[in-house]
């Protein structure tokens, strides 16, 4: 009896340890993490905030809560157009990499984007 | 060429003074407030239109649309508050100063008129911005008015650094 609750145990334990291997062995290539949306607001001709990490996949909207217009434009990967104001524009980045981006309307406005 | 912004910014200084001691009113400060994006509509639409170097074109451009923006929630306010803006005598000041500047500016062309407009510009913002943070959101008493002026106020910042760095980059091509 003792004996054969020592295999139960040990077959519970087996197969414990076979389980946490297989969550932290395969789970960080096969669950990528999921996709979120993050916001840049356009405030008191800023962008808040400057700079901003996204993982690829991820979404950013650009809230223009000023009184005028101002774009979200970078040299190599994307324009916003004009925002008006109080409008949303959101861009989801179809690659990794650093992108600086301006206003163009208002060259005092800058702002960076990491894309991981 | 500099009479007209010494003018406006006469007006507001002058006014500054005078509001202190006498105190303002949200119709007065509403008044000033749309006359003052007015003038410098009026100025940005004839920039946009004759100014010969392409960076003072597109900022007389960009003057309009901001100014109109602004004037648009000015005014959007002002209607919400029942408040009827009431000229007086800064709100004189101010447009017949904008309306000597846009015709000394009309007598003007090339590389003159483009310094003569810009020069005005850098005056004219930091005027603003003076009276906004001496006279302008100190005397508002409704507190939707006083926090329209300093939503506001980053927008006449940004167009100074501008206005500034147009002035240097003329200078520099002289």
């Amino acid at each position: 009896m003792v004996k054969r609750q020592a295999l139960f145990t040990a077959f519970i334990a087996v197969a414990l340890g076979a389980a946490a291997c297989s969550s932290s062995g395969q789970g960080a290539a096969a669950t990528p993490p999921k996709p979120v949306t993050h916001t840049v607001r356009i405030e008191s001709m800023r962008f808040q905030p400057e700079t901003l990490t996204v993982n690829a996949g991820d979404t950013i909207v650009w809230a223009n809560n000023d009184l005028v217009p101002h774009t979200a434009t970078s040299t190599s990967a994307f324009d916003s157009a004009l925002i008006d104001a109080g409008r949303l524009w959101q861009f989801t980045p179809p690659r990794r990499g650093t992108f600086e981006y301006v206003c163009t309307f208002h060259p005092t406005m800058k702002g960076t984007l990491h894309v991981k | 060429m500099k009479v007209s912004a010494i003018v406006v910014a006469g007006s507001l200084v002058a006014f500054a003074g005078s509001a202190r001691a006498q105190g303002i009113n949200d119709a007065q400060i509403a008044s000033i407030v749309v006359t003052a994006n007015q003038v410098d509509i009026d100025a940005g639409k004839l920039a946009a239109a004759r100014a010969t170097s392409a960076e003072v074109k597109a900022f007389g451009q960009q003057m309009v649309t901001d100014h109109t923006g602004v004037n648009k929630s000015a005014v959007a306010l002002a209607t919400k508050l029942k408040v009827t803006p009431e000229d007086n005598a800064t709100s004189q000041a101010l447009k017949s100063g904008g309306e000597k500047n846009v015709a000394q500016l009309k007598g003007l062309k090339g590389a003159a008129f483009d310094k003569a407009y810009v020069d005005n510009e850098v005056t004219y913002h930091q005027q603003v911005l003076d009276a906004l943070d001496k006279t302008l959101i100190p005397g508002a008493r409704n507190e939707e008015l006083k926090a329209l002026l300093v939503k506001v106020r980053p927008a006449f910042v940004a167009h100074l650094e501008h206005a500034k760095h147009i002035q240097a980059s003329l200078a520099k091509t002289k």
